[in-house]
């Protein structure tokens, strides 16, 4: 009865405080969108490309028509030489060029191999991806054509049967468009159950601390068990995060069409633990938090730490053993995996197990920390009195 | 007010401040100790530059002498690592999704008896594209895998049949590509994040920082004390709080400057100094464009850290150092233009990275000027909040 009395009591306190609200129910409502807009386009088309044909015949015309029709990137001038095509690389104009040299098609001619460069500004790896992947699928499917029409016209059958070609298929698997924001925006929601919890708690101690003299823990009789105060605490802040996870996984995803494979059970399978994880750590780092306004200056730019240590875009194969221990001290860094697998991948959850169980533990020795640190307030303040 | 009396007040200020900051351990943390810290971290995580251990699994079903072959080149690869071999195609499913591997090389039955009939086999790869970044350099692997097993087999075929090296070339693949990626020939993943990651979190610190460190005196009710002793001069009384703390982010952009470059080698194509000189711009900029989120929202403490917190954050995206801004709305790309770091990612490409004529960024440094004149747009609102508001929750 006292934890459903804290219970109430800390939801009041919530949804009379606007600066928390914003951070709990605002927030995970909005910037999802956010995200989700800015990474509408999923993919880049159309770089900016200028070229230098030293070759200026039929087959480089014909090369260069082909790249330019590709979506990825966009032939936006042909410049007179290379020293003239790099002021178009200095004034952000273009990020790369495509060099034909003047023996090219001689040497296609004479069945010499000839060298097409390309040179791309590194501002952005996006860049290099589309120009490179064009221009070497445009030589790939030239290559054929020139060894089909030559091989074509000689009359050894042999040399045709052994130039027959292994093809290949990529298939890029639960990205099939290789987008950016599918890959991107699952790691940003978990992230923001995270963030915004601690900054949400924080803000809460803050508060209480401002107004208790620097406790934690509000005066009264109520508030005398740590295991009540902890279970009352956890139950409304549960309650909140339950329905903006829900929300993440029917509204979010529906609207930007995210990959969905997971089925809701097992999204409530280890977004439980994950959440019970979550609100406990950020009770204990409410530790640091002695003003309102504290939180927002300690938690926030800790995103950016959090997301690349995940192992989400720096693979986790290629992360030192020692980050990855320290990784697991986030929450996130399991959550971020979990969700990614069973709703980007369609794991089951007893293929996440070893994600499942992380959370599991993280939530226990979070919750153990947090009834500590309770604990010791009420000493304290015991002392006090 | 003469020159020498602005000066003594800007000094008297300035030491307040010290005064202020050195009893708030959180001050220390964010400003000193995170940004250090982060930035070994980033180095030290990635130190290969280029990932090249990810695994990825193979199914050889043909198990021939030519399918071994191609395995063994893309082995050998720098960036794969092939570990892991499984007897059927669904066993590796399973450990592509439990993330035990990243991709998925099958080679079917029959691939060598179809190769040498002239029916053309099919080689089958799979990438895991839920992780971008592992997933794009198998991808770039796998395409090269691809072109080497269609040459090597016929390879094989044609010098048996006496054809020289240079005539086998030119025949089954007349036009090479040779990419050049300027200024990181390596692609080195490391100089291409850790150079925006480490100022973008120094930047975000500060956008934050100066809205909090602000707010503190409304909330302390100084702000009428910090006013008066400013000379009730808001101009002089936000350089006098601002400054101190401009100069302690001077000093972490220089560790950083020669953490980066001079100790772990990041290329660099202009001066220390002039990078520096670049850094204490963007710096100020981003502190006077907080300082005006505060006057927008005059007094308003916790709102002007939300507001500052939202678009410093939306900086690392909008920056457009990962995802392009050209490719995002046309809403997200005027957004950017206000952005200081945006335009310290511009200055950065052009006279870090590639040594371009600084000319081409001159818009850059014209809005970040602008931005430093944001906050004598909000005098009169200062003034105002000095006299009259009080701290809000």
């Amino acid at each position: 009865m006292k934890i459903l009395q804290i219970c109430y009591n800390e939801f009041k306190e919530i949804f009379s405080d606007i600066g928390i609200v914003i951070f709990v129910i605002i927030l995970p409502l909005a910037y999802p969108l956010l995200y989700a807009y800015v990474y509408d386009n999923e993919v880049v088309r159309e770089v900016p490309v200028v070229v230098v044909d030293d070759s200026q015949t039929k087959v480089s015309r014909e090369f260069l028509r082909r790249c330019d029709a590709s979506p990825d990137i966009k032939i936006i001038s042909h410049a007179t030489g290379m020293e003239n095509a790099r002021t178009f690389l200095e004034s952000m104009d273009a990020y790369g060029i495509i060099r034909i040299p003047r023996e090219f098609s001689d040497d296609i001619a004479q069945g010499r191999q000839t060298v097409v460069g390309i040179y791309c500004d590194m501002a952005s790896m996006m860049y290099y991806k589309n120009l490179m992947i064009t221009v070497a699928v445009v030589a790939q499917d030239m290559n054929k054509e020139i060894k089909v029409s030559k091989l074509g016209s000689s009359t050894d059958r042999e040399a045709e049967i052994s130039a027959a070609p292994v093809t290949y298929e990529s298939i890029a698997m639960y990205n099939p468009q290789s987008g950016y924001s599918s890959f991107l925006i699952p790691a940003v929601l978990m992230l923001i159950i995270q963030q915004s919890l601690m900054l949400g708690i924080g803000m809460h101690m803050g508060g209480t601390r401002e107004q208790n003299f620097g406790f934690a823990i509000p005066k009264g009789d109520l508030y005398r068990n740590p295991v009540y105060i902890y279970l009352g605490k956890m139950l409304a802040y549960f309650i909140i995060y339950i329905v903006d996870a829900t929300y993440f996984f029917v509204v979010v995803n529906k609207i930007f069409t995210l990959p969905q494979m997971s089925t809701f059970g097992t999204y409530l399978a280890w977004m439980v633990p994950y959440l019970i994880a979550c609100i406990s750590y950020s009770i204990l780092f409410s530790i640091l938090v002695y003003r309102r306004e504290d939180c927002i200056m300690l938690f926030v730019f800790l995103s950016l730490p959090l997301i690349f240590i995940s192992g989400i875009s720096w693979p986790i194969s290629e992360i030192p053993q020692k980050w990855l221990y320290f990784s697991y001290l986030f929450p996130s860094s399991l959550g971020i995996h979990a969700y990614v697998r069973t709703n980007t991948m369609g794991a089951s959850i007893n293929d996440i197990a070893f994600y499942h169980w992380g959370l599991i533990i993280q939530a226990a020795i979070y919750t153990i920390l947090s009834l500590i640190f309770y604990y010791w307030q009420l000493k304290k303040r015991k002392i006090e009195e | 007010m003469d020159i020498k009396s602005i000066f003594s007040r800007l000094k008297k200020l300035a030491l307040r401040e010290v005064e202020i900051s050195r009893r708030r351990p959180l001050y220390l943390f964010c400003m000193l100790i995170a940004p250090v810290f982060f930035s070994f971290m980033f180095i030290n995580v990635m130190e290969e530059g280029a990932p090249n251990e990810i695994p990825a699994a193979v199914v050889d079903d043909d198990d021939s002498q030519v399918s071994r072959t191609l395995l063994r080149t893309l082995d050998a690869m720098q960036e794969t690592n092939l570990t892991v071999k499984y007897k059927n195609f669904s066993d590796a499913k399973d450990a592509l999704r439990k993330g035990e591997v990243f991709a998925i090389v099958h080679v079917p039955r029959g691939l060598s008896e179809k190769a040498l009939t002239q029916r053309t086999p099919t080689i089958y790869f799979y990438t895991n594209d839920a992780y971008f970044l592992a997933g794009s350099f198998l991808f770039k692997n796998m395409k090269v895998l691809g072109e080497l097993s269609g040459l090597a087999i016929t390879k094989a075929t044609l010098s048996a049949k006496g054809l020289d090296e240079d005539r086998i070339m030119g025949l089954i693949q007349p036009i090479t590509v040779e990419s050049h990626p300027l200024n990181n020939p390596s692609l080195n993943y490391s100089i291409y994040l850790t150079n925006i990651f480490i100022p973008a979190i120094l930047l975000l610190i500060v956008f934050i920082a100066t809205c909090y460190s602000i707010g503190l005196e409304w909330k302390r009710g100084t702000q009428k004390k910090w006013f008066k002793e400013s000379g009730e001069n808001v101009i002089i009384a936000l350089t006098g709080k601002l400054l101190p703390q401009a100069a302690v982010y001077m000093l972490m952009f220089a560790f950083m400057d020669v953490y980066l470059y001079k100790i772990n080698g990041f290329p660099i194509a202009c001066s220390l100094l002039r990078l520096l000189g670049i850094q204490l711009l963007v710096t100020l900029a981003s502190q006077a464009f907080s300082a005006a989120i505060f006057g927008i929202l005059a007094g308003q403490m916790r709102l002007a850290m939300s507001v500052a917190s939202l678009l410093g954050v939306l900086s690392i995206s909008l920056c457009g150092f990962t995802f392009p801004v050209m490719a995002m709305p046309k809403i997200m790309e005027a957004i950017s233009w206000l952005l200081p770091l945006r335009h310290y990612y511009l200055i950065y490409v052009n006279q870090v990275l590639d040594g371009y004529p600084i000319i081409y960024v001159w818009k850059s440094f014209a809005v970040l000027v602008a931005i430093l004149g944001l906050p004598l747009l909000f005098i009169k609102v200062y003034e105002e909040a000095f006299n009259e508001v009080n701290y809000k929750a």
